[in-house]
């Protein structure tokens, strides 16, 4: 590799043969990838000693200390040199090469890491414009805290206008080498994240300081299907940095780290278990028929929680028609851009390493009343025998005497009348969980040369959750690499490979896992129990549950081909091809062993599965997509910019699975179809799409004052038919710079912009369904095979039929989506105080919705026409404040926004509530007012009898229809005045007592950031939450007793009885029977308040010193410790969290809680 | 590259791979019979409330669990009249199956014999589903051929008088009996006989509701019952001896005088009737008046 060139060459030789060897290069950078490139650590410092040594062997050692690559002896006879001796330690080599060609018959020059000698007098002035050789311009290029800019762009520009720039990029020690000649007048210094210096070149100085940059409006945003600076935006575009959103948070789920970092942008996850998705919303509902956004990168759909979110530049959401436009039918609820981190041209191989090591554990579990508790509570509310028989009586004096005395039952339990007494307190939700720890490790490797950047990395991710054993469990393996190879000046190309292999297993039937802890009493024997018979058999409590059902098993793969050629003919104008290959794999494992066990509450002996078997299921996704776009910049004058966009996409998406299962398994241990003797049942399902489209859009700006934007999409989708397949829609945006008016300029220290952004734009929505299920041929009528209601005589098994085709309405289309909205952008202070604003109105109309009933003589379901309106208004703020105090640098950020929808349009004439109606706000909530507790002075006196019950009310107080209340019963308001308390007939006109009385939605959700960095250390905070939300829990957890299946819970015990009349909750009958439902009715007393506040994350950092690591081959070292989920401001009972959607998993109240994360990591930069 | 709109557009005709068309029903015996299976679950057997609920409706039977103080609903004029009901709405459903298949029929390749042993079927079960209507509604909307929503006329035109579906559920049930195979489609399948007991059945009642509503034509009902019956009568002259075992079973196969039987198999097809008897899942029971009358 370290070849000294005695040929001797020309200047211009050698800049051929210079060329030559770039271009081989290249050619072997595109066969081997990345590795070949060699780490370019240049010191640029030497230390040497020698005593009279040929010139030639002293350049050698300084070219294999200084890493240059050539030493290059022009027309120079180096044997004419004399004979050196020196002795330098760490000296720059500039002033060494000084020191050695003093007094030599030889001149030399540097230039690109070339060290050119040529015969001649050694003189300062290198080459003489004779030779038109021109001049060498060395520099260095650092920050204000004097570290050095690695990669930063140095240009010269000329004073003819149209010549070619000279362009080199600083090294790994922030120095470049730039050829100047005599025209060259302007230096201009530019990297990222920093004001571009720009200066005469008589005036530059050997370091060059660039400012950091407060502001990012320098900065372009990723925009659909390429990037705009942001100042010119005209949409509604929030755009984030990956780093600043998860920086070293433990998570490995991409939408997860991005809840709360956007507004508008609602992330909600369901619970805590590893590898569950969030769902995603931009806005607010979208339509009755559901929706979501499009999530894309490379301008190709993606699943947002398959890609690694260590590999993520920055998230860009488009949140207006006039921004998501382009990308058409899919895009009408919003786009969210992800945009992966690439290597960089000239730039150093430099390798990172992150590693989380989190401890998780749950918090807020709930907490059960003790057995004498519950048992004593069962008795008030007047049970004489548990459902399993026990005496309530008898158990309440059993547990009385083994309170005093535990050592009276040493078991924890005893036998009366052939009844068992469980008598132990006992906690089964604590028992089948136990702490969980997760791994998270990323590497990554960027760099680049002149024309080949690269960036490959791995990712791993480990989490073993919560529950006991480690069948809860999600492992993932990321592997991503880039590289980006400019093949000429007008040709590059690119090539990005994302391979994802992740693993997840899961306890079956994890929802009656949750169920069952949550709804047995505080009593139920744990462990084992051993039967007359001498077996010891297993409770079939959770945690044997976990321990003894082998888990479900999901696993797969993705691999996604990313494929790009970019043709640049003439300045200004590019065309682009992509092509992205995605295959996705998911299988799916279930073992159904029969076992043996006990059941903890009734003791019976019981076996689980008593059907064998085993299920396997595989499916496959291709996805095919080929973007080609031209683009076109042109600038007229100064004043006029121009920019133009024209394209084509075409996608094609084919699944297939196969599912196949197997009954009766010959042994558990070996579970498959093979080695299972019963009947097999297998089926396979097809589903394809396919999707073409035209794009295209113009921008506009006026002296960068007014700004405008035309976008248009013809769309066509596979799920229409003929004739109605294509829609067209367009959107516009614009845009004023009022900080860049004249009258503006004297308050630019102020005010250093001032932009009011407006857009309109009409997308239709592509259907993907109607009631949440996916239908990929809503034009097609077929007939699906399905299990009849008739058994087939020879085999016992139930006839496979085939269905009736369903009927398709002739005139059904799109939903159309029109938004509208207004912006204002306001920079202060030189950026330190960023305000962003955006209100809008989003219009669903022509939604799908079964139309006008059709007579049943039609005899199948009226189709669905587009018949309903919808329109969602709502706003967004984000602030914030980024400044430094001599070295304590410091930002906050906060976001909020808010957004309600409600129906314009419904087919509903009667006003039935159980329908949408023409008014209604979206996730309303009706109930009655509650008045307070039934009284005794309510009551005729002496009416009541000694249970307080069967008494007469007075007149005037209203009971419920029909219901002989008690004192102690909820008294609701007779908001009617009828005397009675009723739900009427359940209509508008006639909702008898019932109101609106609260709103499920989430209202006002914010997102509060803070970062402080003062000399090594840094903090960060992240605070999520949601102000205002009203949400009716109705379950186990909340209620107490609801059916005599259920446990009673500590937070349950403040229940009205006499004499506990200011109770929390209202009477409680036995088994809760009687009045218990009617005083549960959805009212306002018990409707809960959903707000919560939640310090997401909190991380300390700590970077080692600069001057520790010298010497050491580690860059730098960062320590950290962050915490996830550490508090949690809420408002509802113990147990119970407002951000858990309990009906997923099951909606007994049971579900995986949040986790709260102790993480340490450390980040390594080679 | 760029491809042309007419190009892109035949790029998005995609079809299901696993959806047949209704041009496949008629294709073989195999597809049609495949297709008639869902013909069958108009026998409700015990299956959910289908049967229980026109016991619900009497004062032999009572739901404990919805009806605690056993009054009867109808007694205490507690009955809504729904906006909807099963009784009217599924039935037409299956006739719209039905029709889709006779829809077919003029298009269909196959011979004779086995097309017409399909219509046959069809049309079978076409009057077993008029017949509930029938005698629910009297007047009911008859309909040929498969309606469509933008049908006027199937959807909101006239009912059709009672006299002339019974015409038309008799002209259906003789020509199902005259092509329905011998064996039909095996075992526990319809077979002509099958057909000649719900002549023997449909003849009976709608022959004695002219008769007593003094209409005409009760005869030629009244006939084509007595016809089927005697058929019936000669092809299987004993009948099996216990009464309760041909309701409490597990199989009925092979029994005596059995024809078609709604049969029932652990993790197959089962029913509810017996979970919910005296159990605190419904509370069914008998009323005192069912227990009288034994």
């Amino acid at each position: 590799m370290y070849r000294i060139i005695t040929k001797k060459y020309s200047f211009e030789e050698y800049l051929i043969y210079k060329i030559l060897l770039r271009m081989k290069w290249t050619g072997i950078m595109l066969l081997v990838g990345m590795l070949q490139l060699s780490a370019n650590t240049n010191a640029q410092k030497v230390s040497l000693s020698f005593h009279n040594a040929p010139l030639e062997k002293v350049l050698n050692e300084i070219k294999k200390q200084s890493g240059y690559d050539y030493i290059i002896y022009s027309s120079a006879n180096l044997s004419k040199a004399k004979k050196i001796s020196i002795e330098t330690k760490s000296v720059e080599l500039s002033s060494v090469l000084k020191k050695i060609f003093k007094d030599q018959p030889f001149k030399y020059s540097i230039a690109s890491n070339t060290i050119i000698v040529k015969e001649g007098k050694s003189s300062r002035e290198f080459f003489s414009k004779e030779q038109e050789i021109q001049q060498v311009l060395r520099g260095k290029v650092q920050n204000e805290k004097g570290e050095p800019i690695v990669g930063a762009t140095v240009q010269i520009t000329d004073k003819k206008v149209d010549s070619d720039k000279v362009v080199v990029y600083t090294n790994s020690l922030g120095n470049f080498e730039i050829t100047i000649n005599p025209d060259s007048e302007f230096l201009e210094v530019s990297s990222v994240g920093y004001i571009t210096f720009k200066t005469k070149i008589s005036a530059v100085r050997e370091v060059i300081t660039l400012q950091e940059a407060v502001t990012e409006l320098e900065d372009i945003v990723v925009v659909g299907y390429g990037v705009q600076k942001k100042a010119n935006l005209t949409g509604a575009i929030s755009s984030v940095d990956m780093k600043d959103v998860i920086g070293n948070r433990p998570i490995s789920s991409t939408s997860q780290a991005l809840q709360g970092a956007i507004p508008g942008l609602q992330v909600t996850t369901n619970s805590g278990r590893p590898g569950l998705n969030s769902s995603i919303n931009v806005r607010g509902m979208t339509s009755i028929n559901g929706g979501t956004p499009l999530v894309l990168m490379d301008n190709v759909p993606v699943d947002i929680d398959k890609v690694n979110p260590q590999d993520i530049e920055t998230v860009t959401v488009l949140k207006d028609a006039a921004a998501s436009s382009i990308y058409g039918a899919r895009a009408s609820f919003g786009v969210i851009l992800i945009t992966t981190k690439k290597g960089s041209f000239n730039q150093p191989t430099k390798i990172d390493y992150n590693g989380n090591f989190t401890s998780t554990n749950s918090y807020d579990l709930p907490e059960k009343a003790t057995p004498l508790e519950m048992i004593q509570a069962l008795k008030n509310w007047g049970t004489q025998n548990y459902w399993t028989g026990q005496n309530i009586d008898s158990w309440l004096k059993l547990l009385q005497e083994y309170e005093g005395n535990p050592s009276l039952y040493p078991e924890g339990k005893t036998v009366l009348n052939g009844l068992n007494y469980p008598l132990a307190k006992t906690d089964v939700i604590r028992d089948m969980m136990e702490p969980g720890f997760e791994l998270l490790q990323n590497l990554s490797l960027t760099g680049g040369n002149a024309n080949t950047a690269y960036r490959i990395s791995l990712g791993y991710v480990d989490e073993d959750g919560i529950l006991y054993t480690s069948n809860d469990r999600y492992k993932k393996y990321n592997l991503n690499a880039s590289i980006n190879t400019k093949v000429s000046e007008s040709f590059s190309t690119a090539l990005n490979v994302l391979y994802l292999n992740d693993n997840q297993t899961t306890p079956k039937n994890i929802g009656t896992l949750f169920r069952n802890a949550i709804s047995v009493g505080s009593f139920v024997p744990t462990g084992t129990f051993i039967t007359e018979t001498g077996e010891v058999l297993p409770y079939n409590n959770p945690d044997n549950l976990l321990k003894y059902e082998s888990p479900r098993n999901n696993f797969g793969d993705q691999l996604r081909l990313f494929g790009m050629l970019k043709y640049s003919p003439f300045n200004g104008f590019d065309i682009n091809a992509e092509y992205t290959f995605t295959k996705s794999r998911d299988n799916d494992r279930a073992t159904f062993a029969s076992w043996k066990y006990i059941n903890a509450t009734t003791y019976d002996i019981a076996t689980m599965n008593p059907n064998s078997s085993y299920a396997r299921n595989f499916s496959n996704t291709d996805n095919h997509a080929l973007n080609v776009y031209a683009s076109y910049e042109h600038k007229i004058n100064s004043r006029h910019a121009l920019k133009g966009l024209l394209g084509v996409n075409y996608e094609k998406n084919s699944f297939e699975s196969i599912n196949s299962s197997r009954n009766d398994l010959l042994s558990s241990s070996v579970p498959s179809l093979s080695t299972s003797t019963g009947i097999t049942q297998s089926s396979d399902s097809f589903n394809q799409y396919a999707l073409s489209g035209y794009f295209g859009r113009i921008n506009y700006a006026f002296e960068n004052r007014y700004l405008l934007e035309l976008n248009g999409r013809f769309d066509g989708s596979s799920r229409f038919p003929k004739g109605r397949r294509f829609g067209f829609f367009p959107s516009m945006s614009f845009g004023w710079n009022i900080s860049e008016e004249k009258f503006m300029l004297p308050y630019k220290s102020i005010i250093s912009e001032l932009k009011i952004r407006g857009s309109h734009g009409e997308i239709g929505n592509q259907v993907y369904g109607h009631g949440g299920v996916q239908n990929y041929y809503p034009h097609f009528s077929g007939l699906e095979t399905r299990n009849v209601e008739w058994i087939d005589p020879a085999t016992n098994v139930r006839f496979l039929g085939l269905t009736t085709p369903s009927l398709v309405s002739a005139n059904f289309t799109w939903e159309t989506v029109s938004t509208s909205n207004l912006g204002v952008d306001l920079g202060l202070w030189n950026h330190k105080l960023q305000v962003n604003f955006d209100i809008y109105r989003r219009k669903t109309s022509d939604m799908l919705a079964e139309g006008s009933k059709l007579p049943a003589t039609l005899g199948a379901k009226a189709p669905i026409q587009n018949v309903a309106d919808l329109q969602t208004d709502g706003w967004e703020l984000a602030l914030r404040w980024k400044d430094k105090i001599n070295e304590l640098k410091y930002s906050l950020g906060f976001n909020l926004s808010d957004n309600q929808a409600k129906i314009t349009k419904f087919d509903n004439p009667a006003g039935l509530l159980s329908q949408y109606y023409v008014g209604q706000r979206l996730g309303e909530i009706w109930g009655f007012t509650t008045q307070g507790f039934f009284t005794v002075d309510d009551f005729e006196s002496g009416s009541l009898d000694e249970d307080l019950m069967n008494g007469k009310l007075k007149e005037g107080i209203a009971p419920y229809r029909g219901t002989p209340q008690n004192p102690g019963d909820i008294r609701y308001v007779d908001l009617n005045g009828d005397g009675e308390i009723f739900i009427g007939n359940e209509t508008l006109d006639n909702p008898g007592d019932r109101s609106v009385i609260g709103n499920n939605n989430r209202r006002f959700q914010y997102g509060i950031t803070g970062a402080l960095e003062y000399k090594n250390v840094d903090m960060s905070f992240f605070l999520q939450g949601v102000a205002k939300r009203d949400i009716w829990i109705s379950n186990q957890l909340y209620w107490p007793y609801q059916t005599n299946f259920e446990a009673v819970y500590k937070h349950h015990l403040d229940y009205w009885t006499p004499g506990n009349s200011d109770a929390f909750y209202p009477r409680n009958y036995r088994d809760a029977t009687g009045n218990t439902g009617i005083s549960r009715h959805v009212q306002t007393k018990y409707l809960s308040n959903g707000a919560y506040l939640r310090v997401r994350n909190i991380t300390l950092g700590y970077t080692f010193p600069q001057d520790i690591l010298k010497g050491v081959f580690i860059k730098n070292v960062r320590l950290f410790l962050s915490g996830e989920n550490l508090f949690v401001f809420k408002h509802t009972p113990k147990g119970i969290d407002p951000e858990i959607n309990y009906s997923v998993e099951s909606n007994s109240g049971g579900a995986y809680p949040f986790l709260r994360k102790y993480s340490f990591g450390l980040n390594l930069n080679f | 590259m760029l491809c042309v709109a007419q190009s892109c557009n035949s790029k998005l005709d995609l079809k299901p791979k696993d959806q047949l068309t209704v041009e496949n029903i008629l294709e073989s015996n195999h597809t049609a019979l495949t297709y008639t299976l869902q013909f069958y679950e108009a026998f409700a057997g015990y299956k959910g409330n289908e049967m229980l609920n026109k016991e619900w409706d009497g004062d032999l039977f009572d739901r404990g669990a919805v009806n605690p103080t056993g009054e009867s609903p109808w007694a205490y004029n507690r009955v809504n009249v729904p906006n909807s009901s099963d009784l009217y709405t599924i039935p037409f459903q299956r006739i719209r199956s039905i029709n889709v298949l006779l829809d077919q029929a003029d298009k269909s390749s196959m011979n004779e014999a086995d097309l017409n042993h399909w219509k046959g079927i069809a049309y079978f079960f076409r009057a077993y589903n008029y017949f509930e209507l029938l005698r629910y509604y009297g007047d009911i909307k008859w309909l040929e051929h498969t309606a469509q929503d933008t049908d006027m006329e199937a959807l909101y035109g006239n009912r059709t008088p009672r006299t002339e579906v019974a015409d038309n559920i008799l002209r259906d049930l003789k020509f199902a009996v005259e092509h329905i195979k011998a064996e039909g489609n095996g075992r526990n399948t319809i077979t002509p006989d099958v057909v000649r007991a719900f002549i023997s059945r449909f003849g009976l009642f709608e022959g004695t509701w002219r008769k007593y509503h003094k209409q005409s034509g009760s005869e030629v009902f009244l006939k084509a019952s007595f016809d089927a019956s005697s058929v019936l009568l000669t092809k299987y002259p004993s009948l099996h001896e216990n009464y309760d075992e041909l309701f409490n079973s597990n199989d009925l196969a092979g029994v005596k005088g059995v024809l078609l039987y709604k049969q029932y198999v652990p993790t197959q097809l089962t029913h509810t009737a017996a979970t919910f008897s005296r159990s605190s899942s419904g509370r069914h029971d008998l009323t005192k008046k069912a227990v009288d009358m034994f």
